[in-house]
């Protein structure tokens, strides 16, 4: 399994692997540091010791960079590594090797798993060296806490990779899949805002927001609903990509 | 045992029947052509055996092993439609990523860079290769892993002659040094008929005729006459027994080897029949194959 998500590293062409998301993180960053300075009503209340309006925004934007635009940058590394496949016809090589389907699918969400997962520890390093150039006071506890938020906001990100994996399959176009997903996300922000209770597939990582907040504790419903979509969809795309014909 | 064997193969793309009742054999070390035109289920059959496509009715099997079995993928290697590789990798990096899915050790990527002329071509990105070479890279990734079985989905499709040759040369190469059985499809009677010993003509999902190569261009010494009595001529030469028919250009075709025809002429100017023109049969192989497949009957 190490060797196949390791082909799946190799397929991007080993260091592009990590461009797109990191511009996607930074880009992002630049974005919602923009929309906070100009929008101070929507920056979150946060349990840690930030003083002052500019350092609370880079600290806010940071965090909310991660939960906004992650599942997006998920949504087109997902595109670019399955649908690629799929649209250049490259899986006919790899499926007439007899490697079993399944593992196949396994390393491709490994891989996508563990990209995200550094840019994760690319902004938690961000976080933490922006944090002690402005002197904010950390202390052991306050760093469990932050390791915590971003271990929980991780698993937050990664329930995505089954479902946006399934509609890749059956859609087969990574433009039409960028383009329903920036729709469902911003509208499923939008509808967040308004119906702050309403339960919607791409908002849940918005929900992990609440953990940095200490009056807004993340609800089990939540939790239940994305351990569901996670099982649902793996079944759904394991059931397609191992018994479908892939032509 | 046959180093691939289908029987009673069926697929069903919703209402379209691809496969009918598909039955298909092929001895080892057989260049096997598979010839139908564009839709008549060649694709289809080559994408079964190569696992593509999982849901048919029927049976496959590789040298006795089912379809299903473990490593069966072993014995195969394959082009299916046009190669696809990783148009951002190189040559070789498209190759070593293939070869380690396959668990084949790196020597064995510059044996076949070597064998098929490759390794000027090492470092250059797939995307930027011309047809034919693309061609060979992936005829390079069938041989990677050493397959008892190569299955060849019209390889020639979109070359030039002399790339066209080339291909030719490599197939018939892969059979007569390495003993490979060679599964070939293409829509091409030409082609077919200089690479493959055997032949099948699948037809709506059924193959229509499985003949030897060899037999079948014996059986293309055939003569076209003009007469000013057509039917008269054919009853002259049913009465010696020579196989004719009349053909729809109003002309009598006549199955004959070259020292009999003259013979026949003989004998139907002794009959008073004029002889108006008579000439080889240029198109022999192409009408059988149209006739085959148009339903006609056939007069071999």
């Amino acid at each position: 399994m190490v060797k196949l998500v390791f082909l799946e590293y190799f397929k991007n062409n080993k260091i592009k692997n990590f461009i797109l998301p990191l511009i996607v993180i930074n880009f992002s960053f630049f974005i919602t540091l923009m929309m906070l300075i100009f929008i101070p009503e929507i920056a979150v209340e946060t349990h840690y010791n930030i003083e002052g309006n500019f350092k609370r925004f880079v600290f806010n934007a940071l965090q909310m960079s991660l939960y906004l635009f992650s599942p997006l940058m998920l949504v087109i590394m997902t595109t670019s590594n399955l649908g690629k496949e799929f649209n250049e016809k490259t899986f006919r090589n790899i499926l007439t090797t007899g490697v079993c389907r399944t593992r196949i699918l396994i390393s491709k969400f490994l891989y996508l798993s563990l990209i995200v997962l550094i840019c994760f520890i690319f902004n938690f390093v961000m976080t933490i060296i922006i944090s002690l150039f402005n002197n904010f006071e950390f202390n052991l506890n306050d760093l469990i806490n932050v390791i915590q938020t971003y271990m929980i906001s991780y698993l937050f990100i990664i329930y995505l990779i089954p479902l946006i994996m399934f509609f890749t399959m059956i859609i087969k176009n990574n433009a039409t899949i960028i383009v329903i997903s920036f729709i469902t996300l911003l509208g499923g922000t939008l509808l967040k805002t308004v119906k702050p209770n309403i339960i919607l597939p791409f908002s849940f990582s918005m929900d992990a927001l609440n953990l940095l907040t200490e009056d807004m504790p993340i609800s089990n419903l939540t939790l239940i609903m994305c351990l569901l979509y996670f099982i649902s969809f793996s079944i759904a795309s394991y059931y397609y990509f191992k018994k479908q014909d892939l032509t | 045992m046959y180093a691939l064997e289908m029987v009673n193969v069926t697929k069903n793309y919703g209402k379209f029947k691809a496969l009918d009742n598909l039955n298909l054999k092929v001895k080892k070390g057989q260049i096997y052509g598979f010839l139908g035109k564009n839709g008549a289920g060649k694709t289809t059959t080559l994408k079964i055996i190569t696992g593509l496509i999982k849901n048919y009715q029927g049976s496959v099997k590789i040298f006795g092993e089912d379809l299903n079995s473990k490593n069966i993928f072993k014995y195969t290697g394959s082009l299916v439609e046009t190669p696809s590789f990783y148009s951002n990798l190189t040559v070789l990096e498209n190759l070593f990523l293939l070869s380690q899915y396959k668990n084949v050790e790196k020597s064995k990527i510059h044996k076949v860079m070597s064998y098929f002329d490759l390794k000027k071509y090492s470092k250059v990105k797939f995307s930027n290769l011309s047809l034919g070479n693309k061609q060979r890279v992936g005829l390079a990734n069938c041989l990677l892993h050493d397959p008892e079985i190569i299955i060849l989905d019209e390889p020639t499709n979109g070359l030039d002659p002399e790339g066209i040759n080339e291909i030719r040369n490599f197939i018939k190469k892969l059979s007569k040094d390495f003993g490979k059985t060679i599964l070939i499809s293409s829509h091409l009677l030409s082609e077919i008929q200089q690479i493959a010993d055997f032949l099948s003509i699948i037809h709506d999902g059924q193959i229509k005729e499985e003949i030897e190569t060899q037999k079948l261009i014996s059986k293309s010494n055939s003569y076209l006459l003009k007469t000013n009595d057509l039917h008269k001529t054919s009853s002259i030469l049913n009465d010696i027994k020579i196989k004719n028919f009349i053909s729809e250009n109003k002309k009598i075709s006549v199955n004959s080897d070259e020292e009999s025809i003259s013979n026949i002429i003989k004998i139907l100017i002794e009959k008073n029949i004029k002889i108006y023109e008579f000439f080889k049969e240029e198109n022999y192989l192409e009408n059988h194959f149209l006739k085959i497949i148009r339903n006609n009957s056939i007069d071999l």
